[in-house]
């Protein structure tokens, strides 16, 4: 039942959320908007799409998350990688870094290479 | 939060995730403004980013992974309002299924407790039994000799252990009254078979074979002894002889027959002092069985066994046999069959109607589905408004379906929650009435987990049932068919209706032939098989005084008939063995009987009856030629014999049997028996005896102490017995165990036939009830949605007359098209009832006949209600509601 409303290839979000929750505790808005920079605006996550995977992430027990006082004051919802979620980063990472050679190597050599 | 912190504290998420949520959307607004907006410019374009806020909790709640139990109790809640909004529905499905279900539950339950259970032993699996098969007669195995088990045993490799036994009765005084008690005389190894522990002292052990000793069953050491732990030791007299008991067996095990009542395990060795057997007479094994080793297969035991069973047979065969008793000995074959749920009569003798009752409840299973689908549909149909606004509003229809079933499956589980006390006491009932044995306590019916396994099945398939036909129809219109759930019940639904109610009828009348002939074979088999009138007899069995065998059984046996006949109220009396229509419980005796001489003379099997002289005129059998056996026919005088009409004419179809000699069975002094006279035909031994062929003895040329008494008497027998019990114990020899009146052992033989038509008739009357409900409801429906056609016909001038013609047609025609299917169908499957029935054709013309006219007369009954409304219509209200 999730429409995917984001441009990015399927199962990608989930790798580019794992990602920048490794790299410290942080909210959902915070995810976006680390996600929007670091691609220098080519990446635009919408929340539709964005918060179903932070839950189903949750579900899955890749992430964790903790209500703790933010900047603006209130309390906000802070996500981490668990141990399995830290695992699975590396998996999936691995996976893209192949998939990406893969997809290069062909695009270099538009006849296919010699085999 | 984990899965079960989220399903419980559903509001603390809901909570949560809408803080989220809001805090994202500030951060976003907070930003904008950052960036120079107006506050106001700030949130709508923030507004425009975030899209819709409900629509993003929806997909969170999706990926909590506990959404779909939230939906199904809401759906279930929302079933269970539906209930008061309807009461009169919702407490007839109830009923419905709570007896359907509870019936057939209670049927399951039995035929669990009877048929499915294991012993309760470590590894039943490994447990095989043995058993001969003479060729001669193939299809009943017989038990493995004595000496054949201890060659096998000797060179044997595949079992761990091997015993046999031999399942007996004893009596026990208590209070100077005999009880009858179930016995096993085991073999050695008996208890390392099948792997049981004492409850108390020690099991029977190899030093044990020719001690005095008794192990005590759990259940009579509970019953009797109240788990008294200091028996072991005491001394008890079983048939006035002492035992020491040396140990209780374990908690529930009676062996390998389950439904046997066992109280005693006593060593092989002593059932011949104990019912003082010459030295040398053989103990026929009841069965053999051994445990596997482990790792051992059940086909390579069966491969091992039948290599060396030539082997042993030929160390067995009886050196003087020779000829075709020889070659019939050494072709015996050896069958290897698993024992892992025992053996049972009780089983065995019940299969039959079970399987019947069983296949009926299925069919009454199959008519209230119909009926209930029906009752669903309608009200499906009507609610369609409450449906088009849900799927308007946005509901999946995956979503309606669920809700649907889920409505459905909520009924039929509340209807079997109710229906498992009303199983617990039909099996109670049922097993009350099937048993007949004072001296087995009835078998444990604790329902077991396929008992539970099977309701939760009932409740899951029935509400599968009811609910998918509806589910079906929105799922259809709500898969964008906007016009079909709009628009009024077209033709195609509409008919759903008429043919579940003529599936109902087609149903029905199965169950109602299958009633009609079961109860037909009932009544003929009870009121016209016998040959003889039934009133008025009683009979009293006796069983033999320990140790006060009389000196000379002849003069005894008369002195007893005459001591009998002077008790007051007793008109005649006279003594048989075996007891009248004992059939096959008494194991009636057949035996060939043909003419003396000439050698190809015609052969039958013949049943053979030690009578009194009297017999005849206390039975009110008439005797047709020659005369009856007399006192005079004594031990040393040359035998005589009685046959019955067809038996005569049978063996001497050509000429008169009268004066002339046959030869019974194989005993030298029964080579050459006069017959001396013949009597009617009558079925004495069993009603559902084909042909009554029968052979008469005199009792007093066969001596045989404790026969049965049977009496023409006036007092009833509770009143008669005290007195007869003193004529007969003063004499010293006997005890009177059981008198009741010939009539009680009519209804105790035909107890098969009496629970099967039990059944039939509670089934015919349940499928007739809910046929009467499926075609009222159905002709309701249709009155009320003809009421304006009614109405404006009315007003045109049609007369109530033809109103009443329009319904009751359509009653008809309803009926008559399931007539039309259900009775060929039912005359077709007859067969299968009738040839596991006595004395009914599969075309009975009886049944025939009633089970239409009774269908007809009940749709017409049910008619009169929807024909009454119709014809009360009045134009002007009809045009008022418009």
């Amino acid at each position: 039942m999730n429409r995917s409303k984001s441009d990015l290839p399927q199962g990608t979000l989930d790798l580019l959320i794992l990602q920048i929750v490794a790299l410290g505790p942080i909210h959902g808005y915070g995810i976006a908007q680390r996600i929007r920079q670091v691609s220098s605006d080519v990446l635009c996550v919408q929340q539709g799409s964005l918060y179903p995977a932070l839950h189903r992430l949750e579900n899955r027990g890749l992430l964790l998350a903790d209500w703790k006082p933010s900047d603006t004051g209130r309390e906000a919802k802070f996500y981490r990688l668990s141990t399995k979620g830290r695992s699975q980063l590396k998996v999936e990472a691995a996976q893209w870094e192949m998939l990406i050679r893969a997809v290069g190597a062909i695009l270099r050599n538009p006849e296919g290479s010699s085999s | 939060m984990t899965w079960w912190q989220r399903v419980l504290r559903r509001g603390q998420v809901e909570k949560r995730l809408t803080a989220e949520l809001r805090d994202h959307f500030e951060r976003l607004v907070a930003d904008h403004v950052a960036r120079g907006m107006s506050p106001f410019e700030a949130t709508r374009l923030a507004r425009l980013e975030f899209g819709g806020f409900e629509h993003v909790k929806e997909e969170c709640r999706d990926a909590l992974g506990t959404r779909w139990l939230h939906d199904a109790v809401g759906d279930v809640a929302y079933a269970l309002r539906q209930g008061p909004r309807a009461p009169g529905v919702a407490i007839f499905s109830l009923a419905v299924l709570a007896i359907g279900i509870g019936v057939s539950l209670a049927l399951f339950g039995l035929f669990d407790a009877l048929a499915l259970r294991v012993l309760p032993l470590s590894e039943p699996d490994r447990l095989l039994s043995l058993q001969s098969v003479s060729p001669a007669r193939p299809g009943d195995p017989g038990s493995v000799p004595t000496d054949a088990l201890g060659e096998v045993r000797r060179r044997q490799g595949v079992f761990a252990a091997i015993t046999g036994y031999a399942a007996g009765g004893l009596s026990m005084l208590d209070e100077g009254r005999p009880v009858q008690h179930g016995v096993v005389f085991a073999g050695s190894e008996y208890f390392e078979t099948f792997g049981v522990q004492p409850s108390l002292g020690r099991l029977l052990g190899a030093g044990d074979a020719s001690a005095q000793v008794v192990v005590l069953s759990d259940d009579f050491w509970r019953r009797r002894y109240n788990r008294d732990g200091t028996i072991v030791g005491q001394i008890i007299r079983l048939e006035d002889k002492p035992f020491t008991i040396i140990g209780v067996s374990a908690p529930g095990f009676v062996g390998l027959e389950p439904h046997s009542g066992v109280d005693f395990f006593l060593p092989i060795a002593a059932v011949g002092p104990l019912l003082s057997l010459p030295p040398d007479f053989p103990v026929a094994l009841t069965r053999a069985v051994g445990r596997l080793k482990p790792g051992v297969s059940v086909v390579e035991a069966r491969r091992e066994l039948a290599v060396l069973w030539p082997g042993v047979l030929a160390a067995i065969v009886p050196p003087d046999s020779s000829g075709v008793t020889r070659t019939e000995f050494l072709s015996r074959r050896l069958e290897v069959v698993p024992a892992s749920r025992g053996f049972s009569d009780m089983r065995d003798w019940y299969a039959s109607p079970l399987q019947m009752l069983a296949a009926a409840t299925v069919i009454l299973l199959l008519v209230m589905c119909a009926n209930l689908a029906g009752l669903v549909w309608t009200r499906t149909l009507g609610r369609q408004r409450e449906l088009n606004v849900r799927i308007a509003l946005g509901a999946s229809p995956g979503r309606i379906t669920r809700q649907l079933l889920t409505e459905t499956l909520t009924v039929t589980t509340a209807g079997t929650v109710i229906a498992l006390p009303i199983a617990w006491m039909t099996s109670r009932a049922l097993v009350a009435f099937m048993w007949n044995d004072p001296v087995v306590p009835p078998f444990d019916i604790t329902p077991g987990w396929r008992f539970y396994v099977a309701a939760a099945l009932c409740a899951l398939m029935t509400g599968i049932a009811l609910g998918v036909l509806p589910a079906w129809r929105t799922f259809r219109a709500a898969h964008g068919n906007a016009r079909l759930a709009a628009s009024a019940p077209t033709q195609s639904t509409k008919f759903t209706g008429e043919l579940l109610v003529i599936a109902q009828i087609v149903i029905a009348v199965l169950l109602l032939i299958g009633q009609g002939l079961i109860t037909r074979s009932l009544l003929t088999l009870r009121d016209h098989r016998a040959g003889f009138d039934t009133g008025g007899i009683q009979m009293a069995s006796l069983l033999p005084r320990s140790g006060a065998t009389p000196t000379d059984v002849g003069p005894y046996l008369h002195g007893l008939v005459d001591r009998v006949s002077t008790v007051p109220g007793v008109s005649a009396a006279a003594l048989s063995i075996p007891e009248p229509l004992m059939g096959m419980e008494a194991g009636e005796e057949r035996l060939p009987v043909s003419a003396s001489d000439g050698p190809d003379a015609i052969r039958i099997d013949a049943t053979v009856v030690l009578v009194s002289p009297g017999f005849f005129d206390v039975m009110g059998v008439p005797l047709l030629r020659g005369r009856d056996l007399s006192w005079t026919d004594s031990a040393p005088s040359p035998v005589v014999a009685l046959l019955s009409s067809t038996g005569a004419h049978r063996l001497f179809p050509d000429g008169d049997a009268l004066g002339r000699a046959i030869r019974v069975g194989f005993a030298a002094r029964h080579q050459r028996v006069e017959v001396v006279g013949i009597v009617a035909d009558a079925r004495l031994a069993d009603l559902h005896t084909d042909e009554p062929l029968f052979v008469f003895f005199a009792l007093s040329q066969h001596p045989n102490q404790s026969p049965s008494v049977v009496l023409r008497a006036h007092p009833p027998a509770r009143t008669l017995g005290p007195s007869l019990r003193t004529a007969v114990e003063s004499l010293g020899h006997d005890f009177v165990v059981a008198h009741r009146t010939l009539d009680d052992q009519v209804a105790i033989s035909l107890l098969r036939e009496r629970l099967m038509a039990l059944g039939a008739r509670w089934f015919g009357a349940m499928a007739l009830v809910l046929v009467v409900a499926g075609v009222a409801g159905l002709l309701s429906q249709f009155v009320t949605q003809r009421t304006r056609e009614v109405g404006i016909r009315v007003a045109l001038g049609a007369s109530p007359g033809s109103i009443r013609t329009m319904v009751v047609g359509r009653t008809l025609a309803l009926t008559s098209i399931g007539l039309a299917i259900g009775l060929p169908v039912a005359v077709s499957a007859a067969p299968l009832l009738t040839h596991r029935l006595t004395a009914v054709s599969p075309t009975d013309a009886t049944t025939l006949l009633l089970v239409p006219s009774l269908m007809l007369a009940m749709a017409l009954a049910a008619a009169w209600a929807p024909v009454r409304r119709a014809t009360r219509i009045s134009p002007a209200e009809v045009l008022k509601s418009e």
